[in-house]
């Protein structure tokens, strides 16, 4: 004989009767302190607290690099001012190497939580490196003389330094 | 008229310091310094333009390059302030470190 299986939502069910804390909280879901705790403590026990990303090293040396890049080229553009080689249409290469470069950065910095300000830093480098380049597109044949390369040389040290002064704050893990 | 270059980084920086001087003293030499060399490129690209060695777009262009600098500066300074407050914040927890252990009879902190 074939014993008769009947199926799992068609058993008789207890009757629970429905009190108020049986509708407040499900079962199981009581407050319990030991709980509490322990997820508190693997919170804090899992090191110091952190508010910012840690430092990190490939950035501050990037920048470094770019900042040397830009300095060079700069100088170099200077004493070239005027003559063929310094136009932007002889230089536009440049530009798009220390694009790739900026957003290389840009990526690693967003890749890591807790660090929108190093990413924002990184964001108005771009944008500076973007205003030198349409100044010197602006300029035409003219090149970047002194007079155009200076501040824009200075503006752009700036945008590094504020890079790599947070990066070495963030390494000393106290202020500069 | 030219630009006073040394009134016009006062005036960024007080500007700046009514707000960081309260969340991040440290930074008050780093962005005195930065807003003075800012405040003498600005003065730069002004007599530039005056003198008509610079067309209008390429003044604008270098004007922008400034604010974008400034920017960074109030960035980094923000940056720092939050370190300051993380610095803070691990320090009264290592501060209260065998108060708290104790107190609860294992190690928490």
């Amino acid at each position: 004989m074939t014993p008769i299986v009947q199926p799992a939502d068609s058993r008789p069910q207890p009757v629970r009767s429905i009190t108020k804390d049986s509708c407040a909280r499900p079962r199981g879901a009581r407050f319990q302190p030991a709980l509490w705790i322990f997820v508190m403590a693997a919170f804090v026990a899992c090191g110091p607290v952190r508010l910012v990303s840690p430092y990190d090293e490939a950035l501050d040396k990037g920048t470094s690099e770019i900042h040397t890049r830009v300095v060079a080229f700069l100088e170099k553009m200077t004493s070239l001012a005027g003559k063929p080689e310094g136009a932007y249409s002889a230089n536009v290469a440049f530009y798009s190497d220390l694009k790739a470069s900026i957003a290389t950065l840009k990526l690693r910095a967003a890749a890591q939580g807790k660090n929108e300000i190093t990413v924002a830093l990184v964001g108005e480098l771009a944008t500076n490196i973007e205003n030198l380049r349409k100044l010197h597109e602006s300029s035409k044949d003219a090149g970047l003389p002194s007079i155009l390369a200076s501040p824009a040389l200075s503006a752009i040290e700036v945008n590094c330094a504020a890079i790599v002064k947070f990066e070495v704050a963030k390494r000393r893990g106290i202020q500069e | 008229m030219a630009i006073d270059t040394e009134a016009l980084a006062k005036t960024m920086f007080q500007a700046a310091w009514t707000v960081l001087k309260e969340k991040a003293p440290e930074v008050e030499d780093y962005a005195q310094g930065e807003f003075k060399k800012i405040a003498v490129t600005i003065a730069t690209i002004e007599g530039a333009r005056l003198r008509g060695q610079i067309a209008p777009e390429q003044a604008a262009l270098l004007l922008d390059m400034q604010k974008s600098a400034t920017r960074s500066v109030l960035l980094s300074s923000s940056g720092i302030e939050l370190l300051a407050a993380e610095a803070a914040l691990n320090a009264a927890l290592n501060a209260g470190r065998t108060a708290i252990n104790s107190a609860l009879g294992f190690a928490l902190v």
